[in-house]
């Protein structure tokens, strides 16, 4: 397992976590990533316009005026690229030497 | 960092939800008093009563998704909260069978009654339950109490 494994567009921890969300939940709202993620609404719409424009996630809306909503709903390749993240991350922690190995090499 | 990061988002879809409070034991209570005492009404009503009770029990259902703002997915949950669906399942389907039972030995009111009253109590202990396991669910991955979700 190498750093090419490493989906550079889950390299962020943010947009990671998001798209952790949507693994976890058949549809998720716009404001849940806000409040639950600590993200700004620019910040948010950024981020997840980059996951749709991957076709790791899809986006749907709903309601009009002041009811008006924003979900989203992870693919298969966002699931995909999920999974193949996560364990190329949990490949790279396990390879890591240990703090100690670290200072015994310098 | 990263990992800690999805983790806890992983576990807050399932933890962080708005206290529907007694709305929602009531609610429950009341779906299962009605639906025995629909299946008392004469043909075309009986339908009406079950169209009616659906469409009401959709509306609500929908309200509460809007505010959540999320669907999980239960085969994800953690298993201490799995666990605390698994209960209640089990309990509405004991009411059911005790209601089916009921029905055939009884009046519609007594059955309407008992199954109001044990599917009010059954909902309340579950509610209470799944909030404490979430609590533990969020306090073991080192997740910060919520305020108000």
């Amino acid at each position: 397992m190498s750093l090419d494994a490493v989906d550079p567009l889950l390299a962020a921890p943010k947009r990671l976590a998001a798209l952790g969300v949507l693994a976890n939940s058949s549809d998720t709202e716009f404001a849940f990533l806000r409040d639950h993620l600590d993200l700004s609404d620019s910040d948010l719409s950024k981020q997840m316009s980059a996951m749709v424009e991957a076709d790791y996630a899809t986006v749907r809306k709903t309601g009009r005026g002041r009811h008006r909503r924003t979900w989203f709903r992870i693919t298969k390749a966002g699931r995909h690229a999920l999974t193949d993240h996560v364990a190329a991350l949990n490949a790279l922690v396990d390879l890591a030497p240990s703090a100690p190995d670290l200072v015994g090499e310098t | 960092m990263a990992l800690d990061e999805l983790r806890r988002a992983e576990i807050i879809v399932h933890t962080r939800y708005p206290d529907p409070g007694p709305a929602y034991p009531i609610g429950m209570g009341l779906f299962a008093g009605l639906y025995p005492a629909a299946f008392a009404l004469p043909g075309a009503a009986m339908i009406a009563a079950f169209v009616v009770i659906g469409a009401v029990a959709t509306v609500l259902i929908r309200i509460y998704v809007n505010r959540r703002g999320a669907v999980p997915d239960a085969r994800k949950a953690p298993s201490r909260l799995r666990r605390e669906m698994v209960i209640v399942v089990v309990a509405y389907l004991a009411i059911t069978a005790t209601a089916m039972i009921l029905w055939a030995t009884t009046s519609w009111l007594i059955t309407s009654l008992a199954a109001a009253g044990a599917t009010y109590v059954a909902t309340e202990i579950y509610a209470r339950r799944f909030a404490r396991a979430a609590r533990m669910v969020e306090s073991e991955a080192g997740i910060e109490p919520l305020v108000a979700a």
